[in-house]
């Protein structure tokens, strides 16, 4: 394939010098540009590039406004004169881009900026949503922060634009939903609802009746009390986060999504076999902290066909508690990233055992660095030595990623067992920048006979 | 993975300096302007000629899209790849490229561009955005006054 291009290439090369291309640049491609750029540059850089550029931003049928205001952290004291000033030259600008424009469709909009009921501008940001709204809007996006406490209220006619694909909402937004006779997203592939305040459950439930296509959702939120979710069976990507302690719970119904990840969430009863899960994320935990590990195993029944498993501390924490004949085997798995509170031979010899045909296994610790000893105190090692070598390490590890090395001796016990035994292993890497001696720790670790010619021990 | 439709095997690409590209079907999937002439034809081989781009350009186009069909690869490393790819790139071969993708009809290539294009000269001087599209200004000095206080809501 492609057997001539190298030779040619220098040819080409040669050829291809002083030709003025950039003139040749038609507008529609320098609009295309420009609908990836906010609109402030826009309008106030590109507009002095040269007479050509000076009016292609009326042409724009996207739209990206933000107030630069710092959603991180806010205070709600720290609202002043000065902010209600900065928002009023940011609506001045919003209003006069939205005026001035010469196409009168808008295909996407992004906004995000500060909302304050008691400001005099306070009916801008509804009136900017409704100028969006159309059979042409594709994309919407809106971030709102509300500075006074309150909420804003999202503009429910919003929900009637037909060819809206994605739809994304985030922070101080309340909707409430009676009903889904107002609901037409009949093209709605991607919806994201992003650490909203006031979620009310039963609306969402409501909204995803009027989504019939919808793929993929991702939601992060707070709820106030118990929250039992029901998500679309059609999903294929589905990402949920609960922000809080609250509880919540999830239903899905089979054949689910391709990609799940999940953080403080538990399953409910309804869930099916998601036999075409591919992907999963957890980041759930025991809380508040229940006795058994049993809902952790309902919970990862039905993933057990999953290619790449990615569990987070808690979930690690918690699954140390099982008993090992009760882990379901993850026949498909290939990969598997895991995060330990605490170095745990036995659990991650287990773990081995359940993946059969596990290829890359990584490995990490808690992002705490207080927790980092020299003694075997914060680990477990094993009460007896496995008899047995867990079949992935003989036909299929290829690949270990030891990130946060601590140099304890379970961690070596277990760095000796899958270099001896790994027949197939290509690369171990080890991160040694938490180790007080990585010299040594490297001396020690590189004297391990490798059960594998071809495996490669890397530190960095 | 071969184009289910026709027995074609091989496809010939000649780009606008004569070098000559031999891909399968399924690395052209998403050259619309390439699809649409192979859907009309019905034969084993097919040779097309690309005469607005340029040999060195398509041999990254090729690059990408290989990388991007392949179905071993994992996300990362296509994501990994992508910022090799832009990252060794100078400004007007990103324009260059665009143009191709624009001409080979490449959706998602076409976005892939203009996206990092964008990220480049977004928060940059005007002076910037000049020398990258290498442009002259065309404005007087008095013409620039006038259109910053035409505009002067824009600049606060």
């Amino acid at each position: 394939m492609a057997a001539n291009s190298n030779s040619k290439r220098h040819k080409a090369e040669e050829q291809n010098d002083g030709i003025d291309r950039i003139s040749s640049l038609p507008n529609s491609l320098l609009c295309y540009i420009l609908s990836f750029l906010p609109t402030k540059t826009c309008v106030s850089t590109m507009t002095l590039v040269s007479r050509r550029f000076r009016n292609l931003w009326k042409d724009l049928q996207t739209f990206d406004f933000c107030d630069n205001y710092g959603f991180e952290g806010y205070e709600n004291e720290d609202y002043d004169d000065e902010n209600i000033k900065e928002f009023m030259l940011f609506a001045i600008f919003v209003n006069a881009v939205l005026a001035l424009r010469r196409s009168r469709d808008i295909r996407k909009m992004s906004l995000s900026c500060i909302h304050h009921q008691r400001t005099t501008v306070a009916y801008s940001v509804n009136t900017w949503i409704r100028t969006a709204i159309g059979p042409h809007l594709e994309e919407f996006r809106l971030i709102v922060c509300c500075i006074d406490g309150l909420s804003f209220n999202l503009p429910l006619t919003l929900l009637s634009c037909a060819n809206l694909v994605s739809l994304c909402l985030g922070g101080d937004i309340l909707f409430q939903l009676q009903d889904s006779s107002g609901i037409c997203l009949h093209s709605l592939k991607v919806l994201q609802l992003l650490e909203i305040h006031h979620l009310d459950v039963n609306s969402v439930h409501i909204l995803f009746s009027g989504c019939p296509i919808l793929e993929n959702l991702e939601l992060s939120f707070f709820p106030e009390s118990f929250a039992r979710l029901c998500v679309p069976s059609y999903l294929k990507r589905l990402i949920i986060s609960v922000e809080n302690q609250v509880e919540a719970c999830l239903e899905i119904n089979a054949p689910g999504p391709k990609h799940l990840s999940l953080t403080n969430i538990t399953f409910g009863n309804a869930v099916g076999n998601l036999y075409n899960l591919e992907e999963a994320y957890l980041g759930v935990d025991s809380s508040p902290k229940s006795e058994s590990v049993d809902p952790l195993l309902n919970l990862l029944r039905p993933l057990s066909g999953v290619k790449r498993l990615e569990l987070h501390c808690s979930t690690t924490e918690w699954l140390f508690d099982a008993p090992f004949l009760h882990i379901p085997e993850f026949c498909h798995l290939f990969h598997l990233e895991v995060f330990l509170p605490s170095f745990n031979l036995k659990f991650l010899f287990d773990t081995l055992e359940k993946c059969p045909m596990l290829q890359t296994l990584m490995i990490n610790h808690r992002k705490d660095h207080s927790l980092v000893t020299d003694d075997s105190s914060h680990s477990y090692g094993w009460l007896v030595k496995p008899k047995t070598v867990p079949k992935c390490l003989v036909f299929h590890l290829t690949f270990i990623h030891f990130r946060a090395y601590q140099g304890n001796i379970h961690e070596l016990e277990f760095t000796s067992y899958v270099l001896q035994n790994g027949l197939v292993l290509k690369t171990m890497l080890i991160c040694d920048s938490w180790l007080k001696q990585p010299k040594k720790w490297k001396e020690i670790i590189s004297d391990i006979p490798r059960g594998s010619a071809m495996c490669q021990l890397e530190f960095y | 993975m071969a184009a289910e439709k026709s027995s074609i095997k091989i496809i010939t690409l000649i780009a606008a300096d004569g070098s000559v590209f031999e891909v399968e079907p399924n690395i052209v999937k998403e050259m619309k302007t390439v699809q649409s002439y192979i859907d009309e034809l019905d034969q084993n081989t097919v040779s097309i000629p690309l005469p607005n781009v340029f040999g060195n350009d398509l041999a990254m186009i090729i690059e990408y899209c290989k990388k991007h069909a392949s179905e071993e690869e994992t996300k990362e490393a296509k994501e990994e790849f992508d910022f090799e790819f832009v990252k060794r790139m100078k400004s007007d071969d990103k324009l260059r490229l665009l143009q191709a993708a624009s001409y080979l009809n490449m959706e998602s290539f076409l976005q892939f561009m203009a996206k990092a294009i964008a990220a480049e000269i977004e928060n940059q001087s005007v002076e910037f955005v000049r020398d990258y599209f290498q442009i002259e200004s065309d404005f007087t000095p008095e013409e620039e006054a006038e259109l910053r206080k035409e505009n002067e809501w824009a600049f606060k």
